[in-house]
């Protein structure tokens, strides 16, 4: 167990003050924290003391681990849904918190836990057994309450298993029977009388953003620093049934914002979990726990091994929506965040939906994948969503690394972007502040033509020529075809471009062969850009269907 | 990472390019004891330079009065803040800068990226002072005020080590080798905002219109022809005055900018502990609480100002070359003060300024006998 993240004293000033600040902390956990504690707590209500509590066993070594096991079909919400015997249960111990006042806690002994994943969506399953269900909101009474607990990415050794540690946030899910079922509401006539202050209860430090969710994001850097999330991407459900409180977490599995965990299909990360019962009192530091992180295995997604681009007699539809792509077969590719080189990052999206096709003359692709928000606009604090192609140039005599080409050994490189298919910026363009200063409306006007990484105006990718990091440049033919579509929480974007060029940076599809491709997906809302993208490590090989002679 | 010496902290560091000096370096000295932030500087670069469209919240140049004001907001705080503080030991800097913070987080440079909100207030803080409260009959007799705020007009330092530069993944910015003036290559920046986050000072700025960065360009094609950047030609104090600036162990007695910076050590660099040997230097108010100039300007502040303070009224040379700030719009070399005037050269040795360091004084007697009148002073 890693000792908390209280700074200890040091003959500095810097070292002293720290102390000061955290001994003020401590002391105003053991005065307000515990008194408020005693002065609510219902004394007479407590006849009897808990019965003794089985305490956690050291875990052993290695620890079992959870799978998140993969299935074809989104995770169910429903905690009672069948498809959850197909994930493997875990059963972790948990034990009493007694490291930081106030201890206590401990009266839930074990809970069962499962995980799934179809590579858009990662749930989690929460099962322990509760006689009673408290779920009011009540001056004199706690509720039930479960969270989950993981480590952000970046930390090559996990933080400290108890809420994280100074530097070492880890990421908290926290459900609340209360917020899931609130107390009824006051009849018309009482709020008449006390008008609820709604502004207050919004802004509120402890409330989901909705009912319907139940489910608060937080992240922690040791006690007393639990902090709200800007932003929420967790949904928890839990249903009580024969004196068993059974809680579903889900959330997509490529994180949303930069501060949250990231998942990703075939790699491993860390889960913790704590527990509150409401009619043992339980708030706070008084809470079931275990001390240590239980190993999540995230199982990898069952991917192609070989995408093939099929011969089809007739039309290349441009367009995403049109039937002709859905009826073509998917296939799906697996992606991980880019970390071989600053800035290291990504990995917003696990998934990409991979369909080809080419006429013998034109060669066009469809990929798809989860994204729940169209970021569609590159401003002075935003960024856009994005995706891009990689293929060996037909140059290239030897196959170039997968990860951006090499020194003579280039490679070609197509991206679609939503900012440059929502336009020149006119109404997506934010300013801070523009009516206060002058602007002349026509000085730049030349200026977004022809730079760099503009495409040509009727279409809303680019081609580009790499050798390694940090080379990428635009291509002198700006022959690619692309375009995307948005809906349903997928991004859907198909490029077309001719089978065969005669410019030798362009990438070799011939009919009959097999050359590779790559991926990268950047998800704007995450803040992604540059090397904050999710790739692939290695070459996909590309298939190229035989034309009928 | 390569080793470099950085004077201004004292000691080598980490930056990730080896060191390549220019052939002549663009330098600046602003007196902030002369600034009252009527904003002509501002105007002149926006006129200039960011009157198009997407570059309607830049400015180049801007004054914010400290220790309130900020653009964009909390720049310098922020930074501060995440490297840790920053604490000196005599001259030599002990903490990290934002290269080193950076090693830490495993990223290039230690930086943030503002927000739309943070470049929507240039004028926060405005005239807001510092110090204990005014009370009715308040006298001010110490050198140092108890209530104090002070004006600091802020364009591209020009880095030696610039932040900007490090932490663009495209090396699309680029120290020019004949003037060190620090460029965005617009051909090549691909509007990633790296260079937004890199800069410690905030002053590359993304352009959503044209997809890229930008940032202050030294008024390059002036410079190309020997004249001041319009910001410091149209400044209407006389507050700044540009040049060429050596290493410290070149400098020159007669070069106006090694005056100021190594051999009289009046004028100082902002923040040094950023780690990015900024060629912008500025004479440290004399009016404020040391503690304040010191996180600002570094430990040479105590020296600064007793010069400025003590030494300044018996000093005709530095008394002269402060009177040639704002006397030329040409870059002057070299100065020299004769006979109580100071006299300003540039690169090929023609006199560009020549100033008095007395002002003629004239006193018109109240009566005119010519006239037999009495002259009131009505205007």
């Amino acid at each position: 167990m890693t000792p908390p993240s209280a700074p200890t004293p040091k003959a500095t000033p810097v070292g002293l003050v720290l102390a000061a600040v955290a001994a003020v902390f401590v002391l105003n956990f053991l005065i307000l924290g515990y008194s408020t504690q005693m002065a609510l707590k219902p004394a007479p209500t407590r006849v009897a003391p808990p019965a003794p509590i089985a305490r956690a066993t050291p875990a052993p070594v290695p620890p079992p681990a959870l799978l998140a096991r993969f299935i074809a079909v989104p995770p169910p919400a429903d905690p009672h849904d069948a498809a959850w015997a197909n994930a493997p249960e875990l059963p972790v111990l948990l034990g009493p918190q007694e490291v930081s006042l106030p201890f206590g806690g401990g009266s839930v002994a074990e809970v069962s836990l499962r995980a799934l994943h179809d590579g858009d969506t990662i749930a989690f399953r929460l099962e322990w057994a509760d006689d009673s269900v408290n779920s009011a909101r009540a001056v004199d009474a706690y509720r039930d309450g479960a969270a989950l607990q993981f480590p952000l990415a970046g930390s090559p050794t996990p933080p400290s298993a108890l809420m994280g540690e100074r530097g070492k946030p880890v990421a908290i899910w926290h459900w609340r029977a209360d917020w899931q079922d609130p107390a009824p509401t006051a009849s018309a006539a009482e709020a008449t009388w006390y008008p609820p202050n709604s502004e207050l209860v919004a802004r509120g430090f402890a409330q989901p953003p909705a009912p319907a969710v139940a489910c608060v994001e937080y992240l922690s850097e040791g006690w007393g620093t639990l902090t709200r999330q800007p932003a929420h991407h967790v949904a928890a459900r839990g249903n009580h049934r024969d004196g068993v409180w059974a809680v579903v977490f889900q959330r997509p599995l490529g994180r949303v914002m930069p501060h949250e965990p990231v998942f990703v299909a075939g790699e491993s990360t860390h889960v913790n979990i704590a527990v509150w019962n409401g009619s043992e009192g339980d708030v706070n530091g008084l809470k079931s726990v275990s001390t240590s992180w239980t190993p999540l295995e995230i199982e990898k997604l069952p991917e192609s091994d070989r995408l093939t681009a099929r011969y089809v007699a007739g039309a290349l539809p441009l367009d995403p929506t049109d039937p002709f792509w859905a009826a073509q077969p998917a296939q799906v590719v697996g992606l991980v965040p880019q970390r071989l080189v600053l800035p290291f990052g990504g990995g917003a999206v696990g998934r990409l939906h991979f369909r080809a096709a080419h006429d013998g003359r034109r060669i066009a692709f469809h990929l798809q994948w989860r994204d729940d928000t169209a970021d569609m606009e590159n401003g002075v604090d935003t960024y856009r969503d994005s995706v891009a192609m990689q293929f060996p140039s037909r140059g290239a005599t030897t196959m170039p690394s997968p990860l951006m080409g090499e020194r003579d050994k280039p490679v070609a490189i197509w991206q679609w972007r939503a900012d440059w298919q929502a336009g020149a910026g006119d109404r997506l363009r934010r300013q801070p502040a523009p009516e206060s200063l002058l602007v002349a409306a026509t000085s730049f006007d030349t200026l977004p033509r022809g730079m760099f990484d503009r495409p040509v105006p009727e279409t809303s990718a680019a081609k580009f020529v790499a050798a390694g990091w940090g080379t990428l440049t635009r291509q002198v033919r700006q022959d690619i075809a692309a375009h995307g579509v948005h809906a349903d929480g997928h991004w859907h974007v198909v490029f077309v471009h001719d089978l065969a060029t005669d410019d030798p940076t362009d990438p070799a599809f011939r009919p009959g062969e097999t050359t590779a491709v790559n991926f990268a997906v950047w998800n704007g809302i995450a803040r992604e850009v540059n090397g904050l993208k999710s790739i692939r490590m290695e070459w996909m090989p590309l298939h190229v269907e035989p034309a009928p002679k | 990472m390569p080793k470099v010496y950085n004077w201004q902290i004292g000691r080598e560091m980490e930056y990730p390019y080896e060191p390549g000096r220019p052939d002549k370096q663009f330098s600046a000295v602003f007196d902030t004891n002369k600034c009252i932030a009527c904003q002509t500087c501002s105007i002149a670069c926006k006129t200039t330079w960011t009157s198009g469209r997407g570059q309607e919240y830049m400015l180049w140049n801007n004054v914010e009065s400290k220790p309130y004001g900020s653009f964009p907001l909390q720049w310098d705080l922020k930074v501060l803040d995440m490297i840790g503080g920053a604490s000196w030991e005599g001259d030599r800097y002990v903490g990290k800068t934002i290269f080193e913070k950076a090693v830490e987080n495993g990223q290039t440079v230690e930086g943030f990226l503002p927000t739309l909100e943070d470049w929507s207030y240039p004028n926060c803080g405005e005239d807001e002072m510092a110090g204990e409260p005014l009370v009715g009959g308040y006298h001010i007799d110490e050198v140092a005020h108890p209530v104090w705020f002070y004006y600091l007009p802020r364009i591209c330092n020009h880095c030696s080590f610039p932040g900007c530069l490090a932490n663009c993944p495209r090396q699309s910015i680029y120290k020019r080798p004949d003037n060190g003036i620090v460029l965005i290559d617009q051909e090549r920046c691909h509007g990633y905002k790296q260079c937004v986050k890199g800069c410690p000072y905030k002053k590359a700025m993304f352009n959503s219109e044209t997809g890229r960065s930008e940032k202050c360009i030294g008024c390059y094609p002036k410079a190309e022809a020997g004249l001041a950047t319009q910001c410091i030609e149209q400044c209407i104090g006389k507050i700044r005055i540009q040049g060429w600036i050596s290493p410290p162990e070149q400098a020159r007695e007669d070069n106006p900018m090694d005056y100021l910076v190594h051999v009289r050590k009046v004028a100082l660099p902002i923040y040094p502990q950023f780690g990015t040997l900024p060629n912008v230097y500025y004479i440290p108010p004399m009016t404020v609480p040391e503690p304040f100039l010191r996180q600002m300007f570094g430990p040479g502040v105590t020296r600064a100002l007793r010069i400025y303070r003590e030494e300044l009224p018996n000093d005709p040379e530095l008394q002269g070359l402060l009177l040639l700030f704002g006397s030329t719009n040409q870059i002057m070399t070299r100065f020299d003060v004769r006979d109580g005037w100071a006299h300003g050269y540039r690169r090929d040795g023609k006199e560009v300024a020549r100033v008095p360091i007395t002002e003629p004084l004239v006193v018109r007697p109240a009566y005119d006998p010519q006239y037999d009148v009495v002259r009131l002073d009505t205007t």
